[in-house]
């Protein structure tokens, strides 16, 4: 049932692809906000912009917060959806935290800059197609000397609303 | 050619020529130092150990302080009649101090004092959790704090005329810490085989940080990370990751077995976390240790990675590297040819930063 659910999923972006659907019901731009969870990163608050061209998923920008006690991240990823459906590809910049500033022992060398590569799908559901159900995963790069930090993977599972559109 | 000279100035010191000098380094093959027969030999060590080496650690002097959080730190001292010079000895992860009985003894028998501190949470030290075995700690950075505690309750009380610091493995990655903290706290340092960068076994980075952080992000990380359990009895010596002296390797393992007290497990999650960040501050902080260091790395070394102790010393300007060759992790628990050479190589070295802080 669980592989049936993920096939038709990713099937989602080519199936819409090839029905050239839909026509007009996007507005150019949609606002979403939402949350997510996943590994490294537990959990996280965003909000993406998604741009529609032709009523085709086309280019997001979004900023991401994951906050935790151990190891939170600020970021601002790019998503480009090259099929016009959910699957997309991209870039992230992060700003991590080895320790949130509130806790003990934070300290300036707790903060580093990590760059990641992301593909996932962004799968709009429900009326007006307002949720965007959310997969993604992909490398983190961290440049430190320690080679214990400079690679991290990740994977999140999320769920957004649209709450405004131009 | 003053102007030509105005403008290489500047461009000599954005190349790096602006760094602080570094000394030449020290021949310590060409030094004097502890002869043959100096230090203890495998073929007499039984027989030394329960004649000389034991009782000398018995008549020390055993004491506990109170570390970060209340934390009960054990801590033992070797006092030499006439001092030389106070040596601050700090084990790797797992060890007891005790285990350090045939060090120190040979330290002593080279004039030293020696003031041995067991780390938080493992050793003699109190624990941190219920379950005992568990290798864990709430910030690294207690570790330096617990060190200076050390420092000022017990060692600095006797007031000795040179402080020297000798630390093994996760000890290193401590001392680094402090030197970066706390510095000009040592006339010098001797680092064997120190923890400046990790490894993470079978796992691939990305693998064991994915599952560290993700550990230590959503709960306290107090489970033991994947493939750690509770202590067990070490029957392998051949497979042994850190010595190649099977003497040594069994004390080591009759101590513990004698002393449940002094047994630890694997790590957990939060010790895997705090001990990489910790490796990432201690690589950036070389620049902040000016002092005589030598740093003796294991050529054979799979548990702590070299490459970082290489850079470590590149950074740090008092910093000489020098290779044991063929030793695995434990230097001072190697075979003889090993073990002798790089506890020569130590002394030479402390013999001669006594000599340099005493013409100072």
């Amino acid at each position: 049932m669980r592989t049936a659910l993920l096939l038709a999923l990713l099937a989602a972006p080519l199936a819409s692809a090839e029905e050239g659907q839909p026509a007009t019901a996007e507005p150019g731009t949609r606002l979403y906000a939402g949350a997510k969870v996943g590994l490294v990163h537990v959990a996280g608050l965003t909000a993406v912009a998604s741009r529609f061209e032709a009523g085709r998923q086309a280019w997001d920008l979004d900023l991401l917060w994951e906050p935790s006690a151990y190891l939170q991240s600020y970021s601002v990823g790019g998503a480009w959806h090259p099929l016009g459906g959910a699957l997309y590809v991209g870039p992230r910049v992060r700003w991590l935290q080895f320790r949130a500033p509130w806790g003990r022992s934070f300290a300036a060398e707790d903060n580093h800059l990590g760059l990641s590569g992301e593909v996932g799908g962004r799968w709009l559901l429900g009326e007006g197609r307002k949720g965007m159900l959310s997969v993604s995963g992909g490398p983190t790069w961290v440049p430190t000397q320690a080679g214990t930090l400079q690679w991290m993977l990740g994977f999140s599972v999320g769920f957004a609303w649209g709450v405004a559109e131009r | 050619m003053r102007r030509t000279l105005r403008l290489l100035v500047p461009l000599l010191a954005l190349a790096g020529c602006g760094k602080p000098a570094r000394d030449a380094p020290l021949a310590l093959a060409a030094l004097p130092g502890p002869g043959p027969g100096a230090f203890s030999s495998e073929q007499t060590l039984l027989q030394r150990s329960s004649e000389s080496i034991q009782p000398l650690y018995a008549a020390g002097e055993d004491g506990m302080i109170d570390g970060v959080g209340g934390v009960k730190l054990h801590y033992h001292v070797v006092r030499a009649a006439n001092p030389r010079a106070a040596v601050v000895l700090l084990p790797g992860r797992t060890e007891p101090v005790a285990k350090y009985a045939e060090v120190m003894a040979d330290l002593h028998a080279q004039g030293y004092s020696v003031y041995a501190l067991d780390h938080r949470g493992q050793g003699e030290s109190g624990r941190m959790l219920p379950n005992r075995f568990k290798g864990y700690v709430e910030h690294f950075d207690d570790y330096v704090a617990d060190l200076e505690t050390f420092l000022d309750q017990v060692v600095r009380k006797d007031a000795p005329r040179k402080l020297l610091l000798l630390a093994h493995s996760m000890g290193g990655g401590v001392s680094v810490l402090h030197a970066a903290k706390h510095p000009g706290s040592f006339d010098a340092i001797a680092l064997s085989a120190p923890m400046l960068d990790i490894s993470t076994g079978a796992f691939p980075v990305p693998v064991a940080s994915a599952l560290s952080f993700t550990s230590c992000s959503a709960g306290d990380g107090t489970d033991y990370a994947v493939g750690s359990g509770d202590y067990a009895k070490d029957t392998d010596f051949e497979n042994s990751s850190v010595t190649t002296s099977r003497v040594r390797w069994q004390l080591r393992v009759d101590l513990l077995e004698a002393n449940p007290v002094m047994q630890l497990g694997g790590v957990t999650y939060r010790f895997v976390c705090e001990s990489m960040r910790a490796v990432n501050f201690a690589q950036q902080s070389g620049a902040r240790n000016p002092v005589p260091t030598l740093l003796l790395q294991a050529e054979a070394d799979t548990i702590v990675l070299p490459g970082a102790q290489a850079r470590y010393c590149a950074e740090a300007p008092g910093c000489q590297l020098s290779v044991v060759e063929g030793s695995k992790h434990e230097i001072l628990m190697e075979r003889d040819a090993l073990r002798n050479e790089a506890l020569s190589r130590v002394v030479k070295f402390f013999d001669h930063a006594v000599a340099q802080a005493g013409q100072e």
